[in-house]
């Protein structure tokens, strides 16, 4: 063979080879996002009631799916209005639990105390904190030392706790889902919001080690990784083409459970998660150019940014 | 018929993936050239002699009196550094003190803290008061006992609050504390201790190996914030190095004694903002992460993690059944 045909070869393997990965990608991604909504996994198999920290919207899609609820946050007024709306809307049964995650290790047996005896089907970690308005340098963040630990405890803390404190019992039943939220500025070191994905990529890593060791117990762990949603966090921004509306991000992310272990939670930012992997290899995201660039955009809220999302949702079935 | 028009299609195709291949073939000849000139800039000649005292008079390294912080802290006092020792036990940091300063001839500190509480930080405030720290070692880690499913982990609930306390909030903080005084001088340099648990999940070490990420992208999206501020800050992945912690008792090649590690590590700093910190390391981190898939990688941690689990708890059932009996003849 010449080196012509070898060369020829050569091209012909690696062109089929990209081709065949593309084409994997593809299909996988419309299970994920395009079939799931008419393939939807029966979420009352895990169990009865749903526990979720944060994002009200959740709430309200898994009380949709058929599942009691219990609801954590910090604020005592916003759980009992939720509580209200969805025993109103949907009929499900709902318990509050009231905490604030940024206080840490101390308040989990309170916690466990109040989920005892429930049988739990589903837990949401959503609760998170982002502590600058805007993209700025570490230092700049003003009471570091105690923001600091606050989004340590917020972010990443609760996850292994509420883990702890709710597969027990979904192992001895023998299914589960556990849902961890991470973010896609978690998915590659982010400049300028260093701590915030630094949090996020352990979430990602504890998600992926426990669905290994755990996966054939029946439990499924879920990482979610969603670009930009418009909640209190994000200062509500305006819903568009690239900025998903709670509810509606709620509502795909439930729909990829059972089709996926990490995903992004709906097409659209499964497509802009493609989109800045291929626009911001890691050596233009981490580059001084766009970073000097990042540092010049606006502010996005007056007030302070902490807005934990607390909602712990569990599900669970009453006897 | 169909077969004149499919021969004919190849024919044409020919020329077009004659150049996607020559394509292929040339820009793997030219990654190759540059990883072989790039290795030898790293690992044979190295920067050496970028850790000096110039950076500042003092260095601090955390968890210095065993392993891997122990020999940072010696390397730095060789190296000229005035050493603040920061770590959980006061005997054991002075006897390294006392070793340090009888050996090197340098001023020593220290100061005794536990890492797993998160009130210690005005301490080591106080403590810092004053110095110009030129280095920041961020050494102080904990580590599962043996690997183990996570809910079999004994006092899983302090273990959590613990092992997330000792090997990232201290990194923050002490990186909080230290950085601004650095930035002010242009200079300095952080080497934050992580894993190379951290480059990919590593099932039945799932805390660990989540810790560990965490450094790693700290460290990694921090260098670039304050780069050019003439700070380095470095994140360090070593694979399997023979310390108390890793329970290794004979070093091998990959398996290298702190003091070869550490040897090793420091001609790295300020040529790779993420290291490997030895050669032999450097490899197994390149084979692992850009060779093999990550599920593949994933699914063999895991399986090597259940057999030294499966490995350590026959040895303790054996060493207690031994203990049992010998008990029982006294």
């Amino acid at each position: 063979m010449s080196l012509t045909d070898m060369l020829a070869a050569v091209g012909g393997f690696t062109l089929v080879f990209y081709l065949l990965k593309l084409a994997w990608r593809c299909w996988c991604g419309f299970r994920e996002y395009v079939l799931s909504e008419h393939w939807q996994v029966d979420l009352r198999t895990y169990g009865q009631w749903a526990d979720k920290t944060c994002l009200s919207a959740f709430y309200f899609k898994l009380a949709q799916r058929g599942l009691n609820v219990i609801l954590v946050s910090r604020s005592e007024d916003k759980l009992r209005m939720v509580a209200k709306e969805i025993e109103n809307e949907y009929g499900r049964k709902t318990r509050t639990i009231q905490v604030d995650f940024t206080e840490g290790h101390s308040i989990y047996p309170a916690i466990a105390k109040e989920l005892e005896g429930l049988e739990i089907g589903i837990l949401v970690n959503n609760v998170g904190m982002i502590y600058t308005d805007s993209f700025a340098c570490f230092l700049e963040t003003p009471d570091a030392e105690q923001k600091i630990t606050q989004v340590i405890n917020c972010n990443v803390l609760s996850v292994p706790q509420m883990t702890r404190l709710v597969l027990p019992d979904m192992i001895e039943r023998g299914t589960g889902l556990i849902i961890n939220i991470s973010s896609a500025v978690g998915v590659r070191p982010q400049p300028l919001l260093a701590l915030y994905s630094a949090t996020k990529i352990f979430v990602k890593y504890f998600s992926q080690c426990l669905h290994a060791e755990y996966k054939s117990k029946g439990i499924s762990v879920q990482c979610v990784v969603p670009v930009l949603v418009s909640t209190n966090m994000t200062h509500n921004m305006e819903v568009n083409r690239f900025v998903k509306s709670a509810p509606e991000f709620a509502r795909e992310a439930l729909n990829t459970v059972g089709h996926s272990s990490y995903t992004s939670g709906c097409l659209s930012h499964a497509l802009q998660n493609v989109a800045l992997t291929v626009l911001f290899p890691d050596w233009f995201r981490m580059s001084t150019f766009l970073i000097r660039n990042l540092k010049k955009l606006p502010k996005m809220g007056k007030s302070d940014r902490r807005v934990c999302k607390e909602n712990q949702r569990v599900s669970e079935k009453e006897e | 018929m169909n077969w004149m028009n499919v021969e004919e299609m190849i024919r044409r195709a020919e020329t077009p993936l004659f150049w996607v291949g020559a394509f292929t073939v040339a820009s793997l000849a030219l990654w190759l050239l540059y990883r072989l000139i790039s290795g030898f800039r790293i690992w044979v000649w190295g920067n050496g002699q970028l850790l000096s005292p110039k950076l500042g008079k003092w260095a601090v390294v955390t968890g210095a009196t065993d392993g891997i912080g122990k020999s940072y802290a010696e390397e730095l006092a060789r190296r000229g550094f005035a050493m603040m020792l920061i770590s959980r036990s006061q005997d054991k940091l002075d006897d390294v003190a006392k070793s340090l300063e009888e050996q090197y001839k340098v001023e020593t500190r220290t100061i005794a803290v536990d890492f797993g509480k998160t009130d210690i930080y005005p301490k080591i405030e106080a403590g810092l008061a004053g110095l110009e720290i030129g280095v920041l070692v961020n050494n102080v880690g904990v580590s599962y006992p043996y690997p183990e499913y996570y809910l079999h982990i004994p006092d899983l609930d302090n273990f959590i609050t613990n092992m997330i306390n000792v090997n990232m909030t201290s990194v923050c903080q002490m990186t909080r504390i230290v950085l601004p005084r650095m930035a002010d001088r242009s200079k300095g340099v952080i080497l934050n201790i992580s894993s190379a648990s951290g480059m990919y999940p590593l099932p039945l070490l799932t805390v660990y190996s989540a810790t560990k990420a965490f450094v790693d992208f700290f460290s990694r999206g921090l260098q670039e914030e304050y780069r050019r501020q003439g700070i380095i800050i470095q994140s360090v992945l070593p694979f399997f190095v023979a310390t108390k912690m890793t329970r290794i008792r004979k070093p091998t090649l990959d398996k290298p004694t702190p003091e070869r590690y550490v040897a090793a590590e420091v001609t790295t700093v300020g040529l790779q903002s993420q290291t490997n910190g030895y050669f032999p390391h450097a490899v197994m981190g390149w084979v692992t992460t850009k060779l093999v898939p990550t599920n593949i990688v994933i699914f063999l941690g895991a399986r090597m993690n259940r057999l030294q689990r499966t490995g350590y708890l026959q040895r303790r059932k054996l060493r207690e059944q031994r203990n049992g009996a010998s008990l029982k003849s006294d």
